[in-house]
């Protein structure tokens, strides 16, 4: 699942993902909507690659009640914030994508979270 | 024999005459043996004594006087039979009634021609009525005196220039002695009286002393004692008959006191008045009930535009002055609650109309019906209090747009970076290098140029933001890490570029005093090297070593590069967050704003030289210093 409130980088995720592997994705535009479509997912999405600011409710705190319903969720939050990154980890990402980043490293950091 | 028959008839004739004399004399007479017996008596002596004259003829006279007279009469009798003649003898008489009575008595001694008594004649007269009238004189000058000695006044009697009379609070107040004052020759007196009040004082006294009634009763004047000390005494005298004469009856009290109280009072009124008058806060009295002034100062006028206190006093009601009508009745509740207001301010308007801030310090006298105060007019300070808040909130405005630019940059033009990079690359991934023409790679590579310079904007601006906005944590940090750190990715940032980096340091473990922030700092001068340099081949060199300043430890780090250099004018601009400056100038972005600040914050320092000392165009040298850690 990809989340983030600028539909231009959901497309361009949409077309990332589709030359690093053949996923299934799924896409919300802000932290409650994610919530709504994860509790809807009957297979829960294996990583969910989540932006920070967001209207309606932030990746911090989308993050935070995902991880209750399922603390197996991997999460790589992206930010252009790099001050992002400690605070992230510490809630429980899995890890953190400084944005801008290159396919090479969007691509390492999901299969390394496939991977636990 | 005829002769002296007719001579025996003449005494006889003689005889009978003085007897009917004494008969019937007014005044009560008596004839005495030499034993004090009672001879004969007239008419009047019975009269007055209230006997016949068979109860009294053979009796002792002393038998009629009380036991003291009685006595006194044998002693002085054989003195009178010696001498012959007595004159105002005093005895005190019992009448028939018990009545007592004061008499005097005058007498003469009838001797035969032997010289033997043969009988003594005596008148004598009542004088208990004048008697009593003198003790009771006695008693009432003595009362006087007691009185007068008692008094706090001065009181003394002058006659014919004499103190006749004078109490002990006069030898007091004059400081002379009862002798020396009984020693004044006549009015010398007035030489204790001041040289400038003498003359009409001497006059006043010689009128009195002389019973003219065109006289002053009442005035002041001064007198020098006898210590040389001048006193003021308030005089009340008058004429009075003493000793049958008129005399200067004078009751004095030293008042010297009272007038040094009242001319230090004067004074100090003079002084307030001139405080009051000259002082540059407007001061005043008003009515509590009408708020109608009562006094004010010329400041005081000034503040309501009247060119002096009479007008205002005579025109300004401040109850029609108050810009809020309900402000008067609440600064008199505030006096009332706290018996006084400091610096109260209220909004009124001048004679003209014109609105004035004043600061009132007040406090009422409700029971006079009076409050007294002071007023400061303070519009240009309120006026510049407003000018403050209306500045702040340009400031808060300004601040919120600067703050909503920041946002936008650090978030949605950071977004907009990440898409292009995003866009870039999937095109790169969907068409290989050599289905590109020259022209699309070179296209492609200046988007990604420009968006690492866009996405390091980002960054810096952001940076800086942190910096403002939160507590700088210091710690001793490891300078050379820091640095080969910032060096890798400079180098992975510009691998196209053809760029050598020397790092040279002397020793392995060099500490600073710093924080995690030092590696934007150190990037942003690699970088500034490396986007400012036209050579074919890129240099940068990186020294780092220990120096000793002023007695403090500093590690020094300096960033050489072979790019365009800085002319000297510009050596210091270029630390100044200006960007528009900097755009205007081809300057260097924010970058070095960055560091400065980074720098400064650590308490360290940063500036630039020419990497050649004589030729700026062979490149830079910036020089970081700071605490060794």
């Amino acid at each position: 699942m990809v989340v983030d409130d600028d539909r231009t980088m959901l497309k361009l995720y949409e077309l990332m993902l589709a030359e690093i592997g053949n996923f299934s994705v799924e896409f919300s535009v802000n932290g409650k909507s994610a919530i709504e479509n994860f509790k809807n997912q009957i297979e829960k999405p294996k990583v969910i690659i989540m932006d920070h600011r967001m209207p309606i409710m932030n990746g911090f705190d989308a993050m935070n009640e995902i991880l209750q319903l399922d603390g197996n969720t991997k999460i790589i939050f992206a930010s252009a914030d790099t001050a992002m990154k400690d605070i992230s980890i510490s809630m429980g990402a899995t890890a953190f994508l400084s944005k801008p980043f290159k396919i090479e490293e969007l691509m390492n950091l999901i299969n390394r979270a496939l991977e636990e | 024999m005829e002769k002296r028959t007719e001579r025996r008839q003449t005494l006889k004739e003689l005889e009978k005459r003085y007897k009917l004399f004494y008969d019937y004399a007014p005044l009560p007479y008596q004839s005495l043996d030499e034993d004090t017996n009672i001879i004969d008596v007239n008419q009047a002596w019975l009269d007055f004594l209230g006997y016949e004259k068979e109860e009294v003829i053979g009796k002792c006279f002393g038998e009629f006087l009380v036991l003291k007279s009685r006595e006194l009469l044998t002693s002085r009798f054989s003195h009178f039979k010696e001498v012959g003649v007595i004159r105002d003898v005093e005895y005190e008489i019992v009448r028939k009634n018990g009545n007592h009575s004061i008499i005097w008595l005058d007498g003469r001694v009838e001797y035969d021609k032997s010289g033997k008594v043969k009988q003594a004649h005596c008148f004598f007269k009542d004088i208990t009525e004048r008697k009593k009238a003198e003790e009771e004189l006695k008693e009432s000058e003595e009362k006087f005196r007691s009185i007068a000695e008692q008094s706090f006044m001065s009181i003394y009697i002058i006659q014919d220039g004499l103190f006749k009379y004078f109490n002990q609070r006069t030898t007091e107040v004059s400081g002379y002695s009862r002798e020396e004052i009984q020693n004044w020759e006549p009015y010398e007196y007035a030489k204790v009286v001041h040289p400038e009040d003498r003359d009409f004082v001497f006059e006043q006294s010689k009128k009195k002393q002389e019973g003219d009634k065109d006289v002053i009763n009442n005035y002041q004047y001064r007198i020098i004692k006898k210590t040389g000390e001048i006193a003021w005494l308030d005089l009340f005298s008058k004429t009075i008959n003493y000793m049958g004469r008129p005399a200067d009856m004078v009751m004095s009290e030293d008042i010297t006191k009272k007038i040094e109280a009242e001319q230090k009072l004067k004074e100090s009124q003079e002084k307030y008045k001139y405080l009051f008058d000259n002082a540059q806060v407007g001061l005043y009295w008003s009515r509590v009930t009408d708020g109608k002034f009562i006094e004010c100062n010329e400041t005081f006028a000034k503040l309501f535009g009247y060119g002096t206190r009479e007008a205002c006093l005579a025109d300004y009601v401040a109850t029609e002055h108050y810009v809020n009508p309900h402000q008067r009745d609440e600064i008199l509740d505030a006096i009332r609650t706290n018996n006084e207001v400091r610096g109260y301010e209220i909004l009124v308007t001048k004679r003209d109309g014109t609105p004035i801030w004043l600061s009132i310090s007040a406090r009422m006298f409700e029971n006079e019906n009076r409050i007294e105060g002071a007023a400061i007019d303070i519009t240009k300070r309120k006026k510049a209090e407003q000018e403050l808040v209306e500045s702040e909130e340009r400031y808060r405005k300004a601040y919120d747009k600067a703050d909503f630019y920041k946002d936008l940059l650090a978030h949605d033009v950071s977004n907009i970076l990440n898409n292009i990079n995003a866009s870039v690359q999937l095109i790169k991934v969907w068409k290989d290098d050599y289905n590109l023409t020259t022209n699309e790679k070179d296209m492609l590579n200046i988007i990604r140029q420009q968006l690492k310079r866009g996405a390091s904007l980002v960054s810096n601006v952001r940076k800086l933001s942190e910096i403002e906005e939160s507590e700088i944590v210091v710690n001793p940090i490891d300078v050379r890490d820091i640095i080969e750190r910032s060096i890798e990715e400079v180098r992975s940032r510009f691998h196209e570029k053809d760029m050598e980096i020397n790092l040279n340091t002397a020793e392995d473990n060099i500490k600073a005093i710093g924080g995690e922030l030092l590696i934007d700092a150190f990037e942003n001068l690699l970088i500034n090297g490396v986007i400012h340099n036209d050579s074919e081949k890129i240099r940068l060199w990186i020294d780092i070593y220990k120096v000793k300043e002023e007695g403090n430890h500093y590690i020094k780090i300096e960033f050489k590069d072979n790019g365009l250099g800085i002319i000297d004018e510009r050596k210091t601009a270029i630390f100044k967050r200006n960007y528009k400056q900097d755009r205007s100038t081809g300057g260097m972005g924010i970058g070095l704003s960055l560091v400065k600040t980074i720098i400064t914050n650590y308490d360290g320092k940063v500036w630039v030289e020419n990497r050649l000392t004589r030729d700026y165009t062979q490149g830079s040298n910036f020089v970081i210093l700071l605490k060794e850690g």
